[in-house]
């Protein structure tokens, strides 16, 4: 128990999963909280004794399913698993917490809704050039998109609830409480609102985190004066980052930076009340106006229809770019047909590409990005029948030799139907390693 | 070894392991190191997958920007591809863009409704010249006034991300900032009243709109008295056309709103088109120009299913007010006037039975379950009728 609590200790505001054996047992107010949000049965540890200790717990096998139930809810969850052997322990078995999850920071397919973004946001103020300022950043670590915007207090207000993100970070105030403007944020209705110590809101940590992230000495190459307050909030949310996922996060893209005058301005209430993104009855998105016009086939095309449609432009030349698209398309409609069919299918390279990243990708991963590898070139050549094709997709043409490439190196190094996790073996293909092919072998020859 | 063989020793070197029914089963030293080899050997295999998985994951790695640009790209032509099937199928049209504050819809559609109904919804053009801004729409409520507000709102917003739009032919003047203010809110807003949810909301509005701003205003005043929501209406309907000078479609009840457009020459007057048939009304759910007189409250608190007394006794107290609006002298609803309540006092808007038609036309049918049709029932008949 002593482990317990000082595991516990290491992570505050987490729900503890704390491996024994077969089960992952939660104690004291865990479990009474794990009672109520996934329905199991509630017990206690010492029982009768005056240390009687309330207990909660999952089989290890169906944890995943515990898990999403405890992240949709709001909760944070911190694992904590044995990493030795229990016959070969002399004393308590060692124990790690191996892995931090909290609604923000979901890489995983089984967690995430595909065609929607999951968003972290960091709220954060401070005085600039342009006088007092808030701010917020996002970033979906699961496709590796970064934006930040300086704003008054209520811009930033609206654009969360634009958002809607998983969780928002708040600096935590001198006194200990979290900022004041958590509670606007939670009558947004947003979870998790998690308060974050100060000073990883200040000018001097954005400096430190914004060079280790990017390599670059200051945020003047994505458009941001070096005193922007966008600085400060996207500071706190790399750490949090960090401190979560143990990882590097390469896939995070450069720091983009939202500047409300390029786009069409919709208030949160006038956006609700258009019923956008969900009907304002019943509050699903099936009715909804993106629903009704989405004819996407792959959840990236998906998702980037909601960003279009959160952040329409006012620049003329960049939708006449959309419309020649969409006309050159429109104007073939067999062409049309047989380009969707070649990418129909096409798996979630965005998503793919984050959990290679964060270090969380299934074999089954890397299996369907080299099947979407391989029917590329042929989408390519389809494209480039079309009679205006540099107007649809000019970027694609030039990526083919890549495709090609990187195709096949993955079928070279993956079996065609890898097994769905690496501790059952049976992923890598045969004459990718000699050594791997000799173990094989031995293995096998019995 | 079988059994037939259980009086033979086993040869040097067996060691028994099992016994079966029917045999015994030995092993020798041998097998054993090999079964440990082979063990071992499958045991290393996986962990040296685990470190190979690494390295392959590690060299796509070194390309996460060439993979994301490649996301990037198959997400752009998904959304592309997504809009253009969506406008073969739909019979959508290329919009023209333009910088100016024009707005000409052609036979427009709204997105979602058009697809849940089919061939019977009507189509409806909406003009905005380049000087024009306030056009306030009046009729009765469920005759399409709020449809074609929103699916004008849509068309501008579909446009601004670079899509067709459900209409025959569309120029669009794109607009800066896209404001719709929609009736009295279904949603709770904590400690505050839905009258001031719909007062913060229309503030906004009028503090932050532009002259290249788009507005739809349905209902505005709805969640307060008649004479207050009147007169704010008729403020906000003002400031909108002489201050702000954006394009705004109002959607109102409030016919003496209609008095708006001989003040201000930026403002006309639509109405829906509505077909009277033997006492009934057919909703053409077409928008013309002009302003209408008439409520056709009692109508649609037919379809509501209020009782047959309260709707003859509203007719009774229409025509009192018809010859009221013409005699300008004798007070209606004198007959059963209820006690307390003064008369007269406002001659424009102050009558108890336009107040009862308005209450009427306001109630949202669609919303109303049937325990809140009953009460709103029963309120009417305590104010109206003693």
């Amino acid at each position: 128990m002593r482990q317990y609590q000082q595991f516990k200790a290491l992570h505050p505001g987490y729900v503890l999963f704390f491996r024994m054996g077969d089960f992952y047992e939660m104690f004291w107010d865990d479990a009474v909280l794990c009672n109520r949000v996934l329905g199991v049965t509630l017990t206690s540890r010492n029982k009768g004794a005056a240390d009687e200790i309330p207990m909660a717990g999952v089989p290890f096998h169906a944890v995943e399913g515990y898990l999403r139930k405890m992240i949709a809810a709001g909760h944070k969850v911190a694992i904590c698993e044995q990493v030795e052997d229990p016959r070969q322990a002399k004393g308590v078995v060692q124990r790690e917490v191996v892995r931090l999850m909290t609604p923000g920071t979901l890489t995983d397919e089984s967690m995430l809704e595909s065609s929607a973004e999951n968003h972290l946001a960091a709220v954060a103020s401070g005085i600039s050039t342009d006088g007092f300022r808030f701010s917020v950043a996002w970033v979906d670590l699961s496709t590796g998109a970064c934006i930040a915007m300086s704003a008054d207090r209520q811009a930033v207000l609206d654009k969360i609830s634009q958002l809607m993100p998983s969780e928002v970070l708040i600096p935590e105030l001198a006194s200990g409480q979290p900022h004041e403007i958590s509670v606007e944020i939670a009558a947004l209705g947003i979870k998790t609102i998690t308060a974050r110590p100060a000073w990883q809101f200040s000018m001097h940590h954005a400096r430190e985190q914004i060079q280790k992230q990017w390599s670059v000495t200051t945020a003047g190459g994505f458009g941001f004066a070096d005193d922007d307050p966008a600085l400060l909030a996207t500071a706190a949310v790399l750490a949090y980052l960090e401190e979560t996922q143990k990882t590097s996060l390469q896939h995070l893209r450069p720091l983009g930076r939202h500047l409300a005058e390029n786009y069409l301005a919709i208030d949160p209430a006038s956006w609700r009340a258009l019923e956008i993104d969900r009907t304002s009855r019943w509050g699903d998105a099936a009715g909804s106006l993106v629903e009704t016009i989405r004819r996407t086939r792959t959840p990236m095309g998906a998702r980037l229809l909601r960003h279009w449609l959160r952040n329409p432009l006012r620049d003329i030349e960049h939708l006449q770019a959309r419309q020649s698209a969409v006309a050159a398309l429109v104007e073939s409609p067999s062409s049309l047909k047989s380009i969707v069919e070649r990418y129909t299918g096409a798996c979630d390279v965005e998503r793919v590409v984050g959990r290679l990243a964060v270090n969380r990708a299934l074999p089954r991963d890397m299996a369907a990005l080299s099947r979407c590898l391989e029917m590329l070139p042929e989408l390519i050549d389809q494209l480039g029948k079309l009679a205006h094709a540099d107007d649809v997709a000019p970027e694609l043409a030039a990526m083919r030799p890549f495709c090609i490439e990187q195709c096949a190196y993955l079928r070279g190094a993956l079996k065609p139907n890898p097994a769905a996790h690496l501790r059952e073996g049976n992923v890598i293909a045969d004459g990718f390693d000699a050594d791997l092919d000799t173990l094989r072998d031995k293995a096998a020859n019995s | 070894m079988t059994h037939a063989h259980r009086d033979k020793a086993p040869p040097a070197g067996w060691i028994r392991k099992q016994t079966t029914v029917n045999s015994e089963r030995y092993i020798t030293d041998d097998l054993k190191q090999l079964e440990i080899e082979t063990t071992e050997a499958s045991e290393k295999a996986i962990a040296l997958e685990q470190q190979l998985f690494d390295r392959i994951r590690t060299a796509l790695l070194a390309h996460t920007a060439r993979f994301q640009e490649l996301a990037d790209a198959l997400a752009r032509l998904d959304c592309l591809a997504g809009l253009a099937t969506l406008a073969l199928e739909r019979r959508y049209c290329r919009p023209t863009l333009t910088e100016s504050r024009v707005l000409n819809i052609v036979d427009g559609r709204h997105p979602v409704l058009e697809q849940k109904l089919g061939a019977e919804f009507v189509s409806n053009d909406t003009r905005f010249g380049e000087s024009d801004t306030v056009a306030l729409i009046t009729g009765p409520n469920m005759a399409g006034k709020s449809t074609y507000i929103r699916q004008t709102a849509l068309i501008v917003l579909m446009a601004q991300i670079g899509s067709y739009v459900p209409a025959a032919s569309a120029t669009i003047g794109t607009a800066d900032r896209l404001y719709a203010r929609i009736g009295a809110n279904d949603e709770l807003h904590a400690g505050q009243s839905t009258f001031m949810v719909e007062m913060t909301e229309t503030a906004n509005i009028l503090n932050n709109a532009t002259e290249s701003s788009l507005v739809i205003l349905d209902e505005i005043g709805r969640g307060t008295s008649t004479l207050d929501g009147l007169s704010l209406a008729w403020a906000i309907g003002e400031h909108l056309a002489a201050q702000v000078r954006c394009r705004a479609l109002f959607a109102t009840h409030y016919h003496e709103l209609t008095d708006l457009a001989r003040q201000f020459a930026g403002v006309r007057n639509l109405n829906v088109a509505v077909r009277e048939w033997n006492d009934q009304v057919v909703f053409l759910h077409r928008i013309v120009e002009g302003g209408t007189d008439r409520s056709y409250g009692i109508h649609v608190a037919r379809l509501a299913g209020v009782p047959r007394p309260v709707l003859d006794r509203a007719r009774e107290l229409l025509s009192e007010l018809a010859v009221h609006h013409v005699s300008g002298s004798r007070p209606i609803g004198k007959s059963r006037r209820p006690a307390g309540v003064a008369t007269g006092q406002i001659p424009l808007f102050g009558d108890p039975a336009r107040d009862l038609l308005r209450d009427l036309a306001q109630a949202d049918v669609d919303s109303l379950s049937p325990e809140d049709a009953q009460s709103l029932l029963r309120e009417m008949k305590h104010r109206y009728v003693p």
